[in-house]
């Protein structure tokens, strides 16, 4: 796999537009891309070295991944928070998820979805489409290759999974997956996702009731007062609640509206150690912002924790005030209070979701 | 929580946008807010959320507008949003029939779990897409009528109709109140301009505020 690199001058398919490196027409020239780009001699040095390291920790497809993770899991741990190099993401993405042994033993299935089967969520994934990262360009044009796939493996999932179908929210999931990998590896990387593999980071997230995304919001809003009292009593006098502003970054794991290079460093972290990090992330963005946010009044708060300034979405700055946040534990004990609290009701919608 | 000086206004309304998915309730509320159109927007995610002031019927009116997704599984989040709230834009696309046979569900939704006098206005969106008409106006308006809710067809592309919906809505919701604090011994807007109509998602702060509350 070769590293992946956006020419203007290539023949043929120029786009009209100007993109980022990633495929995102440009908004505006200072993007957090433009920084991105002026990276010095030494940098690349160092990101080749970091590659050959990476090349070396895989292996040959990825052959030497199991063993290596099964013998040295923290140094794992520790390259992926680094982040993984662009050119061999989708490779690993689907090493760490354990999407490729999914692919493996189940030969055709894919393509028997795609061909054969018939969808009660086609019109639903339709008109969702054209309103997936319609500033990329691979899925801006109608009906064109991304649109197709992008259709492609939301049908096939929505056929594969009956419980969950189509959720708005999965686009968005499958569209960052075929930019990294194809149709068919896309969709077994979102099976495991959700259904499990290694493990299931996302199992359960969009079931009818989305009753893990209301245990995530309750368990984000005690963390939030336990590890940053003031902006938790300010949150709570000017009654903002998580469901206001955390939904999208459990549902799209920061894929709906976060710069792309973040969302990326984040999905890396959330493939190999889950759910965790999106609370790390989401509290250190918090946590950074801290002085600014306990002095805002409810619509300011409103538009602040939907814009976070550009300085408090840089990866490097972020994901280590992130990763030095502990979490587990409470994440567990509130786990278990929210069942207590909520238990006949989690009951009430699995018993809703049996057919009569 | 007290009235800020900065904040001007005589009246905090809270209105929720409902509706199915793709009908273009985003786009209503950022040509409303904005004045802004976008034909590149993405599906909403769980609420957004604009506010605008204006003035209605010669008092300044903050409008305080929660965009909900539309799509069904998303109701366990959005539901919470339609507590505390004045008034509901139930929006359904002109082009398309389903959207607009939902309107009895959406309706029942509001029965459920709204208060029980919200305002209610049916919008017919997309009115531009001419062409691809597939519900009649005198068939929405027949139903609006039938369940005592206004209607009106906008277009967000073309900005038609979409101010007179959101002053007409916010009007009658100014009537009702103005109605209840002659009623009562308390003057309305002091309660209404502490903002205690924020309530969503558990607190029970104002569900027994004697002006604003319609409980």
């Amino acid at each position: 796999m070769e590293k992946k690199k956006i020419d203007d001058t290539e023949q043929g398919v120029v786009p009209a537009v100007r993109v980022d490196r990633f495929g995102f027409v440009k908004q505006e020239l200072n993007s957090p891309d433009s920084l991105v780009k002026s990276k010095s001699a030494f940098e690349y040095e160092r990101e080749e070295r970091r590659i050959r390291k990476w090349r070396k920790m895989i292996g040959v497809g990825g052959s030497d991944w199991k063993h290596y993770v099964r013998r040295k899991p923290h140094v794992v741990k520790r390259r992926i928070r680094k982040g993984i190099p662009d050119c061999l993401r989708g490779l690993v993405w689907q090493l760490i998820s354990g999407s490729r042994d999914l692919l493996l033993m189940n030969p055709g299935v894919y393509e028997q979805l795609v061909i054969y089967e018939t969808s009660a969520s086609e019109l639903d994934i339709i008109r969702d489409i054209s309103r997936t990262f319609p500033s990329h360009v691979f899925f801006r044009q109608r009906h064109g290759p991304g649109q197709r796939s992008l259709y492609n493996v939301l049908k096939a999932y929505s056929v594969y999974d009956r419980d969950v179908g189509y959720v708005q929210g999965m686009g968005f999931l499958a569209g960052l997956l075929l930019l990294y990998m194809s149709e068919e590896d896309a969709f077994w990387l979102l099976v495991a996702l959700l259904k499990g593999a290694v493990h299931a980071p996302m199992e359960g997230l969009y079931l009818v009731g989305l009753p893990l995304v209301q245990q995530y919001l309750f368990q984000f809003e005690h963390l939030v007062r336990e590890h940053l009292p003031n902006v938790g009593e300010h949150f709570i006098q000017e009654m903002i609640n998580p469901s206001m502003y955390a939904s999208q970054w459990f549902i799209t794991v920061f894929s709906y509206s976060f710069p792309f290079h973040l969302a990326l460093r984040i999905w890396d972290v959330f493939l190999f150690e889950g759910v965790k990090i999106v609370f790390k992330v989401g509290l250190a963005l918090l946590k950074y912002c801290h002085d600014d946010l306990v002095k805002l009044p409810f619509e300011k708060l409103m538009h602040a924790l939907r814009n976070f300034p550009e300085d408090a979405m840089d990866p490097d700055t972020l994901l280590p005030l992130a990763y030095s946040l502990k979490v587990s534990k409470r994440l567990e004990e509130l786990k278990q209070e929210y069942e207590k609290k909520n238990g006949k009701l989690a009951e009430s919608v699995k018993q809703k979701q049996q057919p009569p | 929580m007290a009235r800020r000086p900065d904040e001007e206004y005589d009246y905090l309304f809270k209105v929720v946008l409902i509706g199915d998915s793709g009908v273009g309730k985003s786009n209503l509320l950022s040509r409303f807010t904005r004045n802004e159109f976008c034909l590149e927007s993405k599906s909403t995610i769980g609420v957004e959320f604009a506010t605008r002031t204006l003035q209605v019927e010669g008092r300044t009116v903050k409008a305080q507008i929660w965009d909900t997704a539309g799509q069904e599984r998303y109701r366990a989040i959005t539901s919470a949003y339609y507590r505390g709230a004045l008034g509901a834009l139930l929006v359904y696309d002109v082009t398309k029939p389903t959207t607009f046979e939902n309107v009895s569900r959406w309706l029942k939704e509001l029965r459920d779990h709204a208060d029980s006098n919200i305002v209610i206005m049916l919008i017919g969106n997309k009115t531009d897409l001419k062409h691809l008409r597939a519900v009649a106006t005198e068939d929405a308006h027949g139903f609006a009528e039938k369940e005592g809710l206004s209607f009106i067809e906008t277009s967000a592309l073309e900005a038609l109709n979409v101010e007179k919906a959101f002053q007409t809505i916010l009007a009658e919701i100014y009537r009702i109140i103005s109605k209840k604090s002659l009623s009562s011994d308390e003057p309305a807007p002091t309660s209404i301009k502490e903002g205690t109509t924020l309530d969503v998602g558990g607190q029970e702060a104002n569900t027994k505020r004697p002006c604003c509350s319609s409980s």
